[in-house]
């Protein structure tokens, strides 16, 4: 469609164009170094306001940060207007990033990784985007009628995300572990890789947790092993409701008040989505996955 | 990151040149004036490249700012083989691609009647002569975004249909169907520049 002389023409015409670009983008890209190839000793301030903040922190957040930048693991404290991000064991000196948290702040750390949000007024939650080699904790959010106003100064939360540890084979279950009890304070309610050194020198709060397991394989294969779709922990879990959809979308399962006994009658081998609902203390939590089928 | 397409490494036989590696090992000691240097020297043409596949200059600098972060996050794995604006030149192009890919509200990964869309037998572009640079830039920023992606990419950027549907996530029939629109698209308004004149 284009022949050879006629992209030659083209492209001459554009050989010795160019254009400068505007003042600031340098300082763009500058910043946006700043957190993916930070300088020793370096700290990085956000001092704007509160819309502006967000979007240029997402900008920030749209490059991945180079792994070799940050080795061993990433901390964040959260506070009640700032999320502190301390890149620890960084070499050659430990890096701290301050960056204000408004409604929603965005962050991605770390190549293909940690992604963080931050809603004061919601749970804050964290998902790794990562090949789910990163585990992290969990925070619950005391109920929003008790304290309305999020978490005091006194008592962050804090969680740590190791970064490089693979995922051992026991660990094959979604697990979303809530306390039983309401608190006044967030809590660290689950920490699936206990052993990380930085993880053991952080304090946490659970007590009697309530664990709601799903697992992501089963065999209903009619050995009696795995047979069955086993949520465990579903005894704590009020007015629950799975559904089962297959890879595809099509509702192959549903059920209120689940009793763990799916057994994928007329669904064949393959990759299905759970999508789980249910209540502890009046809040409601939702797990959601994917489960192999395999007979 | 950064596949060079077979386009640039078929005319990369010049490896890089004695500055430029110097440029380049400032830069991965993480030193900003080298990287400082290294933009300036090579931004000016690369925003060019941005802006063929922008609408405006502000978005093409955006696409700017994105690609020279993957350069710089990105250099320890520049080979040294082919020149250092070359592969700078395919970051640029796989940046304004993903650009293309969040932004375009045009997107669509295509439908059945780009498949059966008959590709007209066309004349070579006629009227590029009476072109300058600054006309031909303006046009292809004007260009609706879909077609404008892939015109760029085989006109310019030495993409073949493959690489475009792949990289598009698109049908062949469908990169084929908007190479052939965009060029008709381009002539047209060549030819309304031409009557102006």
């Amino acid at each position: 469609m284009l022949k050879q002389t006629e992209q030659t023409n083209l492209q001459h015409l554009l050989e010795n164009f160019t254009e400068q670009p505007s003042q600031g983008v340098w300082n763009s890209i500058e910043s946006q170094l700043n957190v993916v190839l930070p300088q020793s000793g370096q700290s990085l301030t956000q001092t704007t306001a509160t819309g502006k903040g967000s979007s240029i922190f997402s900008k920030i957040a749209a490059a991945p940060l180079k792994a070799a930048a940050i080795t061993g693991s990433v901390a964040i404290v959260s506070t009640a207007a700032i999320i502190t991000i301390q890149v620890l064991n960084h070499k050659p000196a430990q890096q701290n990033f301050q960056i204000p948290a408004t409604q929603k702040t965005e962050l991605a750390l770390v190549s293909d990784s940690v992604a963080l949000q931050s809603d004061e007024n919601q749970t804050p939650v964290q998902e790794h985007v990562s090949k789910g080699i990163i585990q992290s904790p969990q925070i619950v959010n005391e109920p929003v009628s008790q304290n309305p106003v999020n978490n005091s100064i006194n008592t962050t939360p804090t969680y740590t995300v190791a970064q490089g540890k693979p995922v051992t084979s026991n660990q094959t279950a979604n697990t979303n572990t809530l306390k039983q009890e309401p608190t006044t304070k967030p809590v660290v309610s689950s920490v699936t890789n206990m052993s990380d050194p930085v993880l053991q020198n952080q304090e946490f709060e659970p007590f009697n947790p309530v664990k709601v397991t799903i697992p992501n394989v089963f065999t209903p294969n009619g050995d009696g092993y795995n047979d069955q779709f086993v949520i465990e922990g579903i005894e704590n879990c009020n007015d629950n409701k799975l559904i089962i959809k297959s890879s595809s979308g099509k509702l192959v399962f549903q059920s209120s008040d689940y009793q763990n006994d799916w057994n994928a009658e007329n669904c064949p081998d393959g990759v299905y989505i759970y999508y789980f609902v249910y209540k502890v203390n009046q809040i409601e939590e939702k797990m959601m996955g994917k489960v192999i089928i395999k007979r | 990151m950064g596949n060079i397409s077979p386009f640039f490494s078929s005319k990369s036989n010049v490896s890089i040149s004695k500055i430029d590696k110097e440029l380049v090992e400032g830069c991965l000691k993480n030193d900003r004036v080298s990287q400082r240097k290294l933009y300036e020297k090579f931004a000016p043409k690369m925003l060019v490249i941005c802006m063929r596949y922008a609408k405006t200059k502000e978005d093409a600098e955006d696409i700017l700012i994105e690609g020279f972060v993957k350069v710089f996050a990105g250099l320890e794995k520049f080979k040294q083989e082919s020149s250092l604006d070359t592969w700078i030149h395919s970051i640029m192009v796989n940046a304004s691609i993903s650009y293309f890919r969040k932004n375009s509200k045009h997107y669509q990964v295509g439908s059945l009647e780009d498949e059966l869309f008959e590709i007209p037998n066309s004349s070579d572009l006629d009227g590029l002569a009476h072109l300058t640079g600054k006309d031909l830039m303006q046009t292809l920023q004007s260009m609706p975004d879909h077609l404008k992606c892939v015109f760029n990419l085989v006109a310019f950027d030495g993409y073949d249909y493959e690489q475009i549907s792949t990289e598009l996530g698109i049908n062949i029939g469908t990169a084929r169907s908007r190479m052939s629109k965009g060029k008709a698209w381009l002539q047209e308004r060549i030819n309304k520049i031409q009557k102006l004149s």
